[in-house]
């Protein structure tokens, strides 16, 4: 008989390092309840040695080593280290038990907290959800600026300073708005220096030039000196989606956009996703109007007219 | 202050270590009891032969 043999040498864990800090952190990623499992069984299996060589009685110790003929004070001193042997490990399994517990319980907290949060939509993003749901499933409807609710001539009457479309020139959009009703100098900009020319069918015709070569997320002029800005569709741009098809550029694109518009110049945002509403709110604009249509696909399409809010001081 | 992740799993493994060296010395203890026993029941048996021999 060896009673030195240990039946669950902790391997998995690399239990070795325990107190080096060394595997700390990798081990408490992979859950610290599965841990403490095993050093659990661990210590089971430890104090199953003591209670496979039992010491209960005369005949238990003679069954262990016939050779062996124990006078009383022998046997009780093998009873009481039998017993302390499972005091030892009753308390293990108990402090060990309580930080699973303990664990468990703060695993939980934490998942209620994120569900919680994942649950708290952006304020902005949960209303046009819900405009979305009112419409969802209409027919697709073409775009039209000259709606009357959306009223573009009065609100760029009241704009004072240069007008830019980025991401210009569009067949549509602006060029049904009539810019003589602006006090300023119109511009196109485009990261593109020559950009084609689509007809009714969405064929290139030609191309077209443009006054201002320069993306939208760094346009070429000063702060707060501009009186509306114009983009159509820039989140999916016809001809090259690999650049402009993300919502951080769209993102970025308003930021800039709220750079250099003088107080209480507009941004007129036309097919906007969801999301930009977020980002003109991120960039300090003030929704004026918007209209909401179901594109292709069940895809929300917003028009809209933003207004630069004065910085507050 | 809630103990961190990694402060539980140190104290766990801390009890597991200090719990398996109790019976690691536990079970010395009861090998040197029952060896010990042995040691002294030959002897016994050692001085009964001495006894009968005289």
């Amino acid at each position: 008989m060896d009673l030195n043999r240990n039946k669950a040498e902790p391997g998995n864990f690399e239990l070795a390092k325990a107190g080096s800090g060394g595997s700390e952190t990798v081990q408490a990623e992979k859950g610290i309840g599965q841990e403490v499992d095993f050093l659990q069984t661990s210590i089971r299996n430890r104090l199953s040695e003591f209670e496979q060589t039992g010491v209960k009685t005369e005949s238990d110790i003679r069954a262990i080593d016939p050779k062996a003929d124990f006078n009383r004070s022998e046997l009780a001193e093998l009873e009481h280290i039998s017993g302390r042997a499972k005091i030892e490990a009753l308390k293990a399994e108990q402090s060990l038990q309580s930080i699973k517990d303990q664990e468990a319980l703060d695993v939980n907290v934490e998942q209620n907290a994120l569900a919680e949060n994942e649950t708290k939509e952006n304020p902005v993003l949960a209303f046009f959800r819900q405009q979305e749901q009112k419409v969802s499933g209409a027919q697709y409807q073409p775009l039209e600026w000259k709606q009357e609710h959306l009223n573009v001539y009065e609100t760029l009457a009241a704009t004072h300073g240069p007008f830019v479309e980025i991401g210009g020139p569009t067949t549509e959009g602006f060029e049904q708005v009539d810019i003589k009703a602006l006090d300023g100098k119109f511009f196109t900009s485009n990261i593109e220096s020559d950009i084609p020319e689509f007809d009714k069918s969405g064929n290139i015709v030609g191309k077209e030039k443009v006054d201002l070569q320069s993306d939208a997320r760094i346009l070429p002029f000063r702060d707060s000196s501009i009186g509306a800005v114009f983009a159509s569709n820039l989140g999916s741009a016809k001809y090259n989606k690999r650049i402009l098809d993300t919502g951080e550029i769209r993102r970025q694109a308003i930021a800039e956009a709220s750079r250099v518009l003088k107080d209480n110049g507009l941004l007129i945002w036309e097919g906007g996703h969801t999301e930009d509403f977020v980002y003109a709110d991120e960039a300090g604009f003030q929704l004026i109007q918007f209209k909401l249509e179901m594109g292709l696909n069940n895809q929300p399409r917003y028009n809209c007219i933003l207004k630069k809010l004065p910085a507050k001081s | 202050m809630e103990p961190t992740k990694e402060e539980k799993l140190k104290k766990a493994r801390k009890i597991y270590i200090d719990t398996m060296t109790k019976l690691a010395t536990l079970q010395k203890d009861y090998k040197a009891v029952l060896i010990g026993a042995r040691k002294r029941v030959t002897d016994e048996k050692l001085a009964q032969i001495r006894d009968s021999l005289k």
